[in-house]
């Protein structure tokens, strides 16, 4: 039985379709990533997984309960939207102990004092949330999304804006909640953790699906049509104007050439080989990042602006 | 159910715990006392250095401005300190008599010169008494039902005449009339043949003691001797209640709309209600605040309820007006707060729902605009067609029970079933916009805008 079933949905805001003809199974169990660029549909969709939303059409089941119409997510669905929201002026303890009950935990204490103490912060259970540093009160937000013990888990973005060390706390905490059995649904801009920790990644475009699957069946799908190589001594811009090469990646310490169809690297090879001496030349896959750019354009990455609506 | 109590248990303790609560709580009494007491300190501490006032007696003896200055002189005598203690309790009357001038001219140059005095402080006002004082008037003869005339007393020869910078000030022109008015009536009366004594007589006042009805003592069976009105007490109970309700209607919903803006701003919204249906979470405030709002009437009115067992007249309380009070007050905070709740989700920052708010605020001040004539006539047209109109309702329904003798009794329970009805409906309503707005960012709402959610969904 899949944690999630989207069966064709759609969800329009006035002329916009945010979310369209949509389906998608999330398997009980798994780390699932949503990725696409700014205003594609992600947040929308988390939206309609947690009845925040409702879908104009189609039907949408979680845990095996309908979830289209009216009525407040199952308590054993936990959400973590993009824009942190804490009270401000509530101690840590007492936020943490309303967000509990209000998903129908009794007694949440043993549990807050628990989390608190794996994320550092036993310190700071009677401190107002305002006298907490940005990375701290997303951590409490994190605890606060996960101290139900849900069955289905939903982040999105859960690891921006985060340093490093309080980013692999939160990852280790999200890949703990896996061995326990819980369904994780989470949304990132950051392809390398997509990579990293996705069993199976979902990338919309336009309100529409246009990746899903394994890294592996992705990345299969495009086939080995890209070439890393370094040549000794040489920028990324000797590469341009080489016969057969679609675009020239330039990542500081490799180029990654992408072929274009049917062309036989051993020419490639030869080429550059005019041009310099190579120090390192191999056929792989494209990187899922190569495989975003190619399907959003590079300005929708690198130019991620502010949310705008849904 | 459950939910909603979550969210309600939130609401009650922040706002509970918070200082605002606190300080508006004992503030309300400390100011409504306060202003008395100032009130009091600021009648006690006045201005009662010597007032100095030029008179100008055009009448042929002169003898009427001679009679003020001596009742001036006898007035500070007697009357400026409070016998029992001592302290100084009003301004002596320093009266300097000016000869009048003879023509037009001299006569405007006088009132120039006279006046110029005045503005320069030496004076604070000066009085001209016409020529023809102890003849009829022109104007200003009382008819019988109590009305002046119009008149035009700018040339009457039989006025009194007071020109002053501060014309608010009028304790000492109406001194001066009563004065003069005495002497005028003494003139007529001699003249006439009758005495003075005689026309005191006449014109003292019949007595009116009004009271309350007769009743039978129910286990005696006696008469009871009729209790005495206790009139400034059935002016009070009914403003004081409805100023009681309108507090706590402000009072109990601005918090309302400041934690849903919280939860708006702070993104906190999302959160909730990935938990809670938009419905459950507002009905949770509602009841929250609704909470926090029976504490404090509860307090206040255990507070009056002492005070009046103290001072006796905790039967012209009766329970059935506290029963209905605390009805019609918990639905005014639900009918209102649902509106307030609505703004806030509707708004994107405090100052925006600022605009929004005042339409509401005038609904909830509509009974201060009324409230005069539905004390004097609780059972008139406009009292009793103002009492259901439903905004209005609670504090005008809660005013008119309190004036004696009381309202049909299907009149409440009619409101009550209207208010509810309205409650009900801005609930639904507010929510409508609650769950639109609430994940809105970026922009207010205005009124159409709210209304199409409503209408959508």
């Amino acid at each position: 039985m899949p944690a999630v079933e989207i069966h064709e949905v759609t969800k329009t805001f006035g002329s916009h379709t945010a979310v369209d003809d949509l389906s998608l199974e999330v398997p009980e169990g798994t780390i699932y990533g949503f990725i696409g660029p700014n205003g594609s549909g992600k947040t929308t969709t988390l939206r309609m997984i947690m009845r925040i939303f409702h879908p104009d059409r189609g039907r949408i089941r979680v845990l095996d309960q309908d979830a289209t119409d009216t009525g407040a997510a199952d308590d054993a669905v936990a959400y973590l939207p993009e824009e942190r929201g804490l009270y401000r002026q509530m101690k840590v303890r007492d936020v943490l102990r309303f967000y509990a009950r209000i998903k129908g935990m009794t007694d949440p204490d043993p549990e807050i004092d628990r989390w608190l103490g794996r994320m550092g912060l036993e310190a700071w259970a009677d401190k107002k949330v305002q006298a907490l540093s940005k990375g701290m009160s997303q951590k409490v937000q994190f605890i606060a999304t996960v101290i139900t013990r849900p069955k289905l888990v939903l982040l999105d973005e859960p690891f921006s804006g985060l340093d490093p060390v309080n980013g692999e706390v939160l990852r280790e905490a999200v890949l703990s909640l896996r061995q326990e059995g819980t369904t994780v649904i989470f949304s990132t801009h950051d392809m390398s953790v997509a990579e990293k920790m996705c069993d199976a990644i979902f990338m919309i475009y336009k309100g529409k699906k246009v990746l899903n699957g394994t890294l592996e069946q992705i990345q299969d799908s495009y086939g080995e049509d890209t070439v890393r190589v370094r040549l000794a001594g040489e920028s990324a811009s000797s590469l341009n104007g080489l016969p057969g090469v679609n675009r020239v990646s330039d990542f500081g310490r490799y180029q990654e050439l992408q072929l274009d169809r049917g062309t036989d690297s051993q020419a490639v090879l030869a080429a550059l080989m005019e041009r310099g001496e190579v120090r390192h030349f191999e056929l792989s896959r494209p990187s899922l990042l190569d495989i975003f750019v190619r399907i959003a354009g590079a300005d929708s990455y690198e130019n991620q602006p502010e949310d705008s609506h849904a | 159910m459950r939910k909603i109590w979550v969210v309600a248990a939130r609401e009650f303790n922040v706002a509970v715990r918070s200082k605002a609560f606190l300080i508006s709580l004992v503030s309300m009494p400390i100011f409504m006392v306060g202003s008395l007491v100032v009130q009091m300190l600021i009648k006690q501490n006045e201005d009662k250095s010597d007032q100095k006032y030029a008179v100008i007696d055009r009448s042929s003896s002169g003898a009427y401005a001679k009679v003020l200055e001596s009742a001036a002189a006898r007035r500070n005598e007697s009357q400026l300190v409070d016998p029992k203690t001592g302290n100084p309790v009003q301004s002596a009357y320093r009266i300097e008599i000016v000869p009048p001038a003879s023509g037009d001219a001299a006569t405007d140059e006088q009132r120039l010169a006279l006046s110029d005095r005045v503005r320069k402080g030496e004076l604070e006002g000066f009085l001209e008494i016409g020529p023809d004082l102890a003849k009829a008037s022109e104007g200003s003869l009382p008819v019988l039902d109590g009305r002046r005339r119009p008149i035009n007393v700018e040339n009457d020869r039989a006025a009194v005449k007071f020109q002053t910078d501060t014309p608010l000030k009028d304790e000492f022109p109406n001194w001066a009339v009563s004065v003069l008015h005495a002497v005028v009536m003494q003139q007529k009366s001699s003249a006439a043949g009758i005495t003075p004594q005689l026309i005191e007589d006449a014109l003292r006042p019949v007595p009116l003691v009004v009271t309350r009805l007769t009743k039978r003592d129910p286990q005696t069976g006696a008469i009871q001797a009729a209790k005495s009105e206790n009139r400034a007490l059935s002016l009070l109970l009914p403003m004081g209640l409805s100023l009681l309700m309108f507090m706590m209607i402000l009072v109990s919903t601005t918090p309302l709309l400041n934690s849903v803006l919280e939860e708006k701003t702070a993104r906190i919204a999302e959160v909730l209600l990935g938990s809670v249906t938009p419905f459950q979470l507002m009905m949770g405030k509602l009841l929250g605040m609704l909470g926090v709002s029976l504490i404090s009437v509860a307090l206040y009115l255990g507070g009056v309820y002492f005070a009046a067992v103290r001072y006796g007249f905790a039967d012209s309380i009766p329970t059935s007006l506290i029963v209905w009070f605390l009805v019609f007050q918990s639905l005014g905070v639900l009918m209102f707060g649902s509106l307030f709740i609505a703004i806030g989700a509707a708004s994107n920052d405090a100052k925006d729902s600022q605009s929004l708010i005042t339409p509401v605020m005038l609904l909830a001040t509509i009974p201060f605009f009324v409230m005069v004539s539905v004390i004097e006539k609780p059972n008139g047209g406009l009292a009793t067609g103002m009492s259901f109109f439903p905004f209005a309702s609670p504090s005008i329904m809660v005013m008119r029970l309190a004036v004696p003798p009381g309202i049909p009794t299907w009149q409440p329970w009619a409101a009550t079933a209207l208010v509810v009805a309205t409650s009900i409906a801005c609930v639904w309503a507010g929510s409508r916009v609650f769950r639109v707005g609430l994940l809105m960012q970026g922009k207010s709402a205005n009124f159409a805008q709210m209304l199409k959610w409503v209408i959508n969904g």
